[in-house]
């Protein structure tokens, strides 16, 4: 396998969910790629398909209501956009790895932590023993030997969280996807499990696709990030240049507000306006109801992601006018 | 209430009970008209099956079966109605009341309801019927007494969820008596679900006073399904529709009052299933 | 654990004491003399109506006549059964057992094929055969047991003539080891199937509704996440879980079930409890009908014990929570 390949490359997803009578339309347009060793973000609020494309990423979303329309998913080179269940089982786990957010409900409520990192190893690494390579995940993950015998309901928030991580690295992930690792957890706890993500990275060479719609966790813990609204990815590149030099209205919205930075009448910055409808495939600029700057031809069609500098990319006619593009649609 | 009659009407099933329980009242109502026969009436046909004259049949006394069914419609919805009534009468108010002022009043309340629901009903039932004689009052009193624990307890349970709604406290705060809360704000949401419970403790109701005829321990002048189904007992091999029919009528109602409030036990519960 | 069955034990033994005196109670307030409640209808010797007021203190206060009562039940007394000439408490160990025999093998058969049928419908849910199976359960708990008795002694006993209709064994004397054994299972299909019928259906409710949920459950997402195959997902996962709820409803649905045996035992002549308690409401043998009162609310009560236990055996969750069922 070439060192230089991508882990995953999502490449113009467009997603939906068929439910009784309705459909909804959760990724519409969405790209996104991790290299290897790269740590990489994803931010957004509630409803901008963030989860959704994490669940995509490993065949996870319920087959009978979803259904990808058109864009591609491959791994480690690897097309898997039409992976049938049984196929992406033998994906999950190796290589790419998933810990989820709120951790007591993803956890079997009636069977040890121990038991529950065993199964892992025993899926993954068929030949180990198990019993040393538990207590040795435990230690990665800075648990104690002794919370192998418990119960999920009798360990802390952060402690589950944990529990989760050594169960995701007990199948060996070349990439670990952590959909809003932190955000059930005090703000000690999260600084210490970013901590925990990062030194986990270093150690074994993992890529990391960080969920979250909490700016401050990006900005410590990625390289790169990628900003969804709505469906779609309107914003991309090195996290310092997206999140100092924001070049999407909405992005500087969020950085505002997550700054809580004043305006000009002394109150904090917020976005007015609702997030749009996804039950219909949004033929323009779905920030435009909300947008303050939006230009003549943002009525006319839906803008497409260009790159306006070395790796920065972004979907929004306003911007790529007062920045012209230097070179053409980039590579990420 | 209209969502609920639109829910509920979408649903096949409990449209299928709905009209059923509406037949049941029409033929109580009117089929002694339609019908003409006196259930009471002995004939000289004893003891015949189906035939012209008697549609379902008669009895060894020649009543007609049909007749008696008919007859027994009006029991079996009776004591339905009325021991599911005053069960959920009394479980609103004695589980509402437990829930809402809690402390010891609510863990001695509770733990009688656990033992009436760990009591062996129909056992006890026919002790108490045995006792104290039949009648019609009787056995709607002690199934009512009988069943309250399970109103009971869901009306203390939605009034639990709701106290801790931020509107009950506003309404503290502002001086509002605690007794006017629980009646206009606490007490309405609770009555929704236990309204599927009384449903299904109607169709407990109906299979409980049939098993206690069946026992013989109903009047002796009123006709139940019970009853017919009791005398059917000895006549298995010679008069077979003495017993099918009559049962048959139990299975129908108890099932329809079931899936009615199945029906609509699904739809007081989160609403919001996937 | 411990702390919970303890508790459990604690309440069970004052639900016990509570039986007892509803009982005595209700001797009590039976219209006419008290002794009337104690000795039935039968005419009985006079010695024995006067050592029983002696023995019970029927002339003196409440309290004591309660504290009596306990003292001669503990001793075993449950009093006499003048229509039947037994001691009750002999008599309701005789019949108990036949009853055991009736519900014991029914219990467990509901239980079993309930749960395998409904994991074999889950797969399936939304078809034909998964409307039909919860049709059909619907039907099983709503069909009085009586008369499906009699629907089918009237099909298999008198028109098919294949299987007994009454009776535990057949009329014929000096059977004993393999055939009698033979001659009770025949005899026991109709019953037990009466008798089962409720069991399985709530069951297969229980269970089917417990596993569709737990499908949806995000530890189940986990363990799909984890690389692992639908097989081990539904077994390691799925099934420990979704499994919890039917021991609670196969425990707590005990009482009721007995019920039905006795309604069954009537029309099947199956001589256990059944028999015994209507014939003694027939001829107003209120010691029997207070000794069977007094064994069925107990054996309920043991029988929740129990449930408890595994429930919080099988739930962890549960040993932290020391009230009792929510």
């Amino acid at each position: 396998m070439n060192r230089n390949e991508n882990v995953l490359e999502i490449r113009d997803l467009h997603l939906v969910y068929t439910g009784r009578q309705r459909v909804v339309h959760a990724i519409q347009d969405a790209t996104v790629v991790v290299g290897r060793g790269e740590a990489v973000g994803i931010a957004g609020e509630s409803g901008s398909g963030k989860s959704s494309l994490a669940r995509a990423a490993m065949g996870l979303l319920p087959p009978k209501v979803s259904a990808i329309v058109s864009g591609r998913i491959l791994v480690e080179g690897a097309d898997v956009t039409t992976y049938t269940q049984r196929r992406w089982q033998s994906l999950r786990g190796n290589p790419i790895a998933i810990v989820f957010q709120d951790p007591l409900s993803f956890l079997n409520p009636v069977v040890r932590i121990g038991e529950q990192v065993a199964e892992s190893v025993r899926q993954h690494d068929p030949g180990v023993s198990v019993a040393p390579r538990v207590r040795d995940l435990l230690n990665m993950v800075q648990l104690p030997e002794s919370a192998a015998q418990r119960y999920p309901h009798e360990l802390s928030g952060g402690m589950r969280q944990r529990v989760m991580m050594a169960i995701a690295l007990g199948c060996r992930p070349r990439l670990l996807i952590a959909d809003e690792p932190t955000t059930a957890l005090d703000v000690t706890t999260q600084a210490e499990i970013l901590k925990l993500l990062a030194e986990l990275r270093a150690e074994l060479d993992m890529s990391l696709l960080l969920i979250s719609h909490d700016l401050g966790v990006l900005r410590s813990s990625c390289d790169r990030t990628y900003i969804m609204y709505a469906g779609h990815t309107i914003e991309s590149g090195a996290t310092v240049d997206v999140l100092r030099c924001s070049l999407h209205p909405y992005t500087k919205g969020l950085v505002d507000a997550s700054r809580m930075v004043l305006n000009a009448q002394n109150r904090f910055s917020a976005i007015g306006g609702d997030v749009p409808t996804l039950s219909k495939r949004h033929g323009l600029c779905p920030f435009l109801p909300r947008c303050a700057c939006s230009i003549a031809e943002c009525q006319d069609r839906m803008p497409r992601l260009d790159e306006q500098a070395a790796g920065h990319m972004v979907r929004c006619w306003q911007a790529q006018a007062r920045h012209p593009a230097e070179k053409g649609h980039g590579a990420v | 209430m209209p969502k609920v009659s639109r829910a509920l009407f979408r649903n096949p099933a409990t449209v299928l009970s709905l009209s059923f329980i509406l037949i049941l009242l029409c033929l109580a109502v009117f089929g002694p008209m339609v019908y003409g026969v006196d259930p009471f009436g002995l004939s000289m046909e004893v003891a015949e099956g189906p035939s012209r004259l008697h549609l379902l049949g008669t009895d060894d006394l020649g009543r007609d079966v049909l007749a008696g069914m008919i007859e027994g419609i009006k029991i079996s919805l009776f004591v339905g109605f009325s021991a599911a009534l005053a069960a959920t009468f009394l479980g609103i108010v004695v589980g509402a009341v437990a829930g809402y002022v809690g402390g010891w009043f609510d863990l001695i309340v509770m733990r009688i309801a656990e033992f009436f629901q760990v009591m062996p009903s129909f056992i006890l039932a026919v002790l108490i019927v045995a006792m104290i004689g039949p009648g019609l009052t009787r056995i709607v009193l002690v199934i009512a007494v009988l069943s309250w624990p399970q109103t009971a307890r869901f009306a203390r349970a939605e009034v639990l969820r709701i106290s801790q709604f931020d509107f009950v406290n506003a309404a503290r705060c502002l001086g509002i008596s605690s007794w006017r809360i629980l009646f206009t704000d606490v007490l309405p949401n609770a009555v929704g679900p236990a309204l599927a419970v009384s449903t299904l403790i109607m169709a407990q109701a109906i299979l409980l006073e049939a098993s206690l005829s069946f026992l013989g321990l109903s009047s002796p002048d009123i006709i139940s399904w019970g009853r017919m189904l009791s005398a059917g007992q000895n006549y298995l091999e010679t008069a077979w529709w003495l017993s099918v029919f009559p049962g048959l009528a139990i299975l129908l109602t108890v099932l329809a009052f079931n899936l009615l409030g199945d029906a609509l036990a699904d739809i007081m519960n989160p609403r919001h299933a996937n | 654990m411990t702390r919970y069955v303890g508790v459990r034990i604690l309440w069970a033994v004052i639900i016990v004491f509570g039986i007892v005196t509803v009982n005595f109670v209700l001797t009590h307030v039976l219209p006419g003399d008290v002794l009337n409640a104690l000795v039935g209808d039968f005419p009985a010797p006079q010695a024995y109506i006067d050592q029983l007021r002696e023995q019970l203190g029927l002339d003196q206060s409440v309290a004591v006549q309660l504290w009596r009562y306990w003292v001669t039940l503990l001793h075993g007394d449950l009093g006499f059964s003048f229509v039947n000439r037994q001691s009750v408490l002999s008599l309701l160990m005789q019949r108990a057992g036949i009853t055991l025999l009736l519900m014991l093998p029914a219990l467990v058969i509901a239980s079993v094929a309930g749960v395998i049928l409904a994991a074999r419908i889950v797969p399936r849910a939304g078809s034909m055969a998964d409307s039909s199976l919860v049709g059909m359960s619907l039907i099983g708990y709503s069909v009085p047991v009586f008369w499906l008795g009699q629907v089918l002694i009237l099909i298999f006993a008198v028109r098919l003539g294949w299987l007994p209709a009454s009776g535990i064994t057949s009329v014929r004397e000096d059977i004993s080891g393999w055939p009698w054994f033979l001659e009770y299972l025949r005899h026991l299909i109709l019953p037990g199937f009466c008798v089962s019928i409720y069991y399985a259906a709530v069951v297969v409710r229980v269970a089917r509704g417990s596993m569709l949920e737990m499908f949806h459950q995000d530890f189940v997402l986990t363990a799909r996440a984890k690389g692992l195959d639908e097989r081990a997902v539904l077994w390691r996962h799925v099934l420990r879980n979704s499994l919890i709820p039917v021991i609670t409803v196969i425990g707590y649905n005990f009482g009721y079930s007995l019920t039905g045996a006795i309604l069954t035992e009537t029309v099947f002549a199956w001589p256990g409890l059944g028999g015994l308690f209507v014939s003694s409401v027939h001829f107003k043998d209120y010691p029997v009908l207070s000794g069977i009162f007094l064994l069925v609310a107990t054996a309920v009560v043991v029988a929740n014990l129990i449930t408890d236990v595994l429930y919080a055996v099988v739930d962890p969750r549960v040993r932290t929570a020391v009230s009792g069922k929510a």
